[in-house]
């Protein structure tokens, strides 16, 4: 019964690819070698001197499958072909669903995962090719705040400890002045000086992330990036976190990357935002201006999908359909066709074109191409 | 390090450890005799206090027996749900909310968790019994009332004899749509809380059914959805057969929104997504059409675009099989699109309850105004976020002060006496703090 129906459907559509103009190969080697031809023309260009980092055509593909000779042959695009900039001082938020590489993205500008392709620009150089011994230098300038404070910390250390650590390995300061040093920290970081021979476990959730946040800034880093760092707090103890990573931020003049998946956290802190689908950037613009006019059908049914903590009012709800299908078989031409309300016959074959809409908001989407 | 405070002795000697392991030994073995004795029906039978609730939860205290000592993780919660609402429970992990609902399931993870006092009165449709425990059937009747009597059939189907040569006849069961007997049903009360556990059988499933929190784990990995899903059927519909539990598991399965229902009765957990399997998690306790679904953070794990899938099903559901929900979450934006009570609890009591548009337009309690500014919203801008200074308190000693004591910015003299007694705002809101002691005349 079920192999009759999907036989029917396979027929169905056989018949519809006839009638379209659309040669599915065909379509996608234009694109390919198009799009090859844009990522060499922009390699050349100059690295933008006022971001404190560029990342341009950025992809990291995982394998999944290889043959005999250790070719491979099935990939999972975790991040596809992403470019963006962040100015000194910045917030750049990215939301997306769980699945959609946003993850993956930070720690592959981090050099956690080598990237397979793409340029990441830090202060004006191109990182993406340095090699462990380079980085090392480089990770005083950019650090990582981790999603779970749970598993993040090694439970056999010391509060002082762990915070010394990075301290001495880069010499921050000299050995002699190390635990002043990192009392300084913890200070700013919200811990009482006691906590300083405690250990990981002793602590809640909201102070092992403060612990965690206290060891990226151990090193005077320029750049964070922070991975969830309250999706795995409770409400009271989030708007505290939130709290102290603006205080930092403002004392210290820091950049932030800001991965989340919680809307409202990332309207908060963030100056611009990054809308992710399906390991790539759909919508991308100035927090004012995705928020007041967000273009994409995906960052609109996310902006409706927020519950509304008023119970009067009952918010128009977007609902999309199924669940993000899997990125290492992503649908034909537009990722999100799927699951898009305003899907047309274009979107399943031909991958829209990341562009500047107004100054500063980038979309990839068909429908607003009509909609202009 | 000189500055470490001696006083805040954070850890227990191994002889303390020791007294408390011994006291709580004795405690537990009480109260797990309890849990296990055999009594008549009629000792956990009782009245509901008010006829239009399903459920009312009086004075409960559910407790847990550490060596650390003993964590009242419940104590002395009371709070109602009508018929066909939804009843929403809000409050930061480790305040009691999962608890709670553990405990009218009776799941609580026994010796050390164990419901030491109050009642939780629910009232079911259960199956009549017969003297000998048996269901009683419901005969087919005739135009004049008198029940139609059939032959009994023997396995090749001819019609059975007696030794005189009179085909023996049974009176004939009534059977529904799809060709399953009737018994007959009643209504009655139970105290669940005084329930012997072996007879919670009969309620879990049929009567009430929970939604747990975490999708990803609350499935068996080594059996089919479809094997899972019939299993509630199997158990809970008296003579139901392999074809009906399955045709019924693919009904539920559409009914939660499940594309291609066939093709994941079929399958295994791990072949789904995490929305999926909280989808099966749902039609697997929608299988016995309880009267009461317990959802604990159904969308926790979940993304926001398959939260508001979620939420939709709970609305649409409720509406279709008649029954009430009790909602857990932490997200007071889900609480204000679902519920249409909500009740706040703050380390193992209730600090607030009152209807849906009263507690987010009116919160009384300085914990719920708190909770509520510290949620950066869509439409909030970008000033400093009010933040509840402070940790949850450590459930173990809590001292008989009002709880929220140490965190409240609104604090007097007064909140170092007793624990504030339940002030009642308005005919359906009711409030837990002194502030509003004098308000009550």
């Amino acid at each position: 019964m079920e192999k009759q129906q999907n036989e029917l459907n396979s027929v169905e559509t056989k018949k519809v690819n006839e009638f379209t103009n659309y040669d599915d190969v065909a379509e996608k080697q234009r694109e390919e070698t198009e799009k090859a031809v844009k990522i060499e023309q922009d390699k050349l260009l100059p690295p933008d001197p006022e971001a404190i980092l560029e990342v341009r055509h950025l992809k990291k593909y995982f394998t999944l499958k290889k043959t005999l000779m250790g070719k491979p042959i099935s990939t999972l695009k975790a991040v596809d072909d992403v470019s963006f900039t962040i100015k000194a001082g910045e917030t750049l938020g990215i939301v997306g669903e769980s699945g959609c590489g946003k993850t993956t993205m930070g720690r592959t500008i981090l050099k956690l995962h080598q990237p397979t392709e793409g340029q990441v620009f830090f202060e004006g150089q191109d990182i993406a090719g340095y090699t462990p011994k380079q980085m090392r230098a480089l990770r005083t300038k950019m650090q990582i705040v981790f999603q779970d404070p749970y598993s993040s910390l090694p439970p056999r250390s010391t509060v002082g400890d762990i915070l010394a650590e990075p301290v001495r390995v880069h010499n921050i300061v000299p050995p002699s002045e190390v635990k002043e040093y990192v009392l300084k920290i913890m200070e700013q970081c919200g811990l009482r000086d006691y906590y300083y021979e405690r250990y990981p476990h002793e602590f809640s959730g909201g102070q092992r992330q403060r612990i965690c946040i206290a060891r990226a800034l151990a090193v005077n880093p320029t750049f964070v990036v922070c991975d969830e760092p309250v999706s795995a707090l409770d409400v009271s103890i989030q708007a505290q976190i939130i709290n102290l990573l603006k205080k930092i931020q403002q004392e210290r003049g820091l950049t932030y990357l800001f991965i989340s998946h919680d809307l409202s956290v990332v309207k908060y802190i963030s100056d611009k935002i990054g809308v992710m689908y399906l390991g790539s950037m759909v919508e991308f613009g100035d927090k004012d201006k995705i928020f007041n006019n967000p273009m994409h059908p995906y960052t609109n049914a996310l902006f409706s999908a927020v519950p509304n903590p008023n119970p009067d009012e009952k918010t128009e709800r977007i609902l999309l359909k199924g669940d993000i299908p899997s990125p290492a078989n992503p649908p034909m031409g537009c990722k999100f066709h799927t699951r898009c309300p305003n899907c047309m016959e274009i979107c399943k074959h031909i991958a829209p074109e990341y562009k500047e809409y107004e100054p500063g908001h980038f979309v990839a989407c068909h429908y607003c191409d009509q909609e202009k | 390090m000189s500055e470490i405070k001696k006083s805040e002795k954070h850890y227990l000697t191994g002889k303390e450890v020791r007294e408390i392991a011994k006291a709580n030994q004795k405690e537990m073995r009480r109260l797990e005799k309890a849990k296990k004795r055999k009594i008549p029906q009629s000792e956990y039978t009782t009245e509901m206090k008010d006829e239009k609730n399903i459920l009312e939860v009086e004075n409960l205290h559910s407790y847990f027996f550490t060596d650390q000592g003993v964590v009242k993780a419940v104590n002395g919660v009371t709070f109602n749900i009508p018929a066909n609402s939804t009843v929403g429970v809000v409050g930061e992990s480790g305040c009691g909310k999962s608890v709670t609902s553990m405990s009218i399931m009776r799941l609580l993870q026994g010796p050390s968790g164990q419901i030491v006092d109050g009642s939780i009165r629910f009232k079911v449709s259960d199956f009549k019994r017969d003297e000998k425990g048996r269901f009683i059937p419901v005969y087919e009747k005739d135009e004049n009332g008198d029940v139609i009597f059939e032959n009994v059939l023997d396995s090749k189907g001819a019609p059975k004899l007696d030794k005189e040569g009179n085909p023996i006849v049974k009176p004939k069961q009534l059977l529904d749509a799809n060709g399953i007997g009737v018994f007959e049903q009643e209504e009655t009360v139970f105290d669940i809380a005084k329930m012997p556990i072996k007879e919670m059988y009969r309620l879990r499933g049929r009567q009430m059914a929970m939604v747990f929190q975490e999708p990803m784990t609350s499935l068996n990995p080594v059996f089919t959805i479809g094997n899972q899903l019939d299993e509630v059927t199997l158990l809970h519909v008296p003579g139901a057969t392999n074809e009906f539990a399955k045709k019924r598991s693919i009904e539920m399965l559409n009914l939660v929104g499940i594309a291609m229902p066939e093709r994941v009765y079929a399958s295994f957990p791990h072949e789904l997504s995490g929305g999926m399997r909280q989808r099966v998690m749902i039609a697997m306790a929608l299988a016995g059409e309880p009267r009461l679904i317990i959802a604990d953070e159904p969308t926790t794990a979940l993304d926001v675009t398959i939260q508001a899938q979620i939420l939709d099903l709970f609305n649409d559901l409720k509406n279709k099989i008649n029954s009430s929900i009790l909602l857990i979450t932490h997200d007071l934006g889900v609480i204000a699109e679902m519920a249409d009570y909500v009740v706040v609890m703050y380390a193992g009591r209730i600090i607030e309850q009152g209807t849906a548009s009263e507690i987010f337009h009116n919160p009384c309690h300085p914990y719920t105004q708190g909770l509520q500014k510290s949620k950066p919203t869509m439409k909030s801008s970008g000033e400093k976020l009010f933040n509840i200074p402070g940790n949850v308190p450590n459930p173990v000693n809590m001292p008989n002060n009002c709880y929220f004591k140490e965190r409240c910015s609104k604090c007097e003299g007064k909140c170092s006496g007793e624990y504030p007694a339940m002030v009642q705002v308005s005919p359906t809101h009711f409030v837990a703090c002194h502030l509003y002691d004098n308000k009550e005349d």
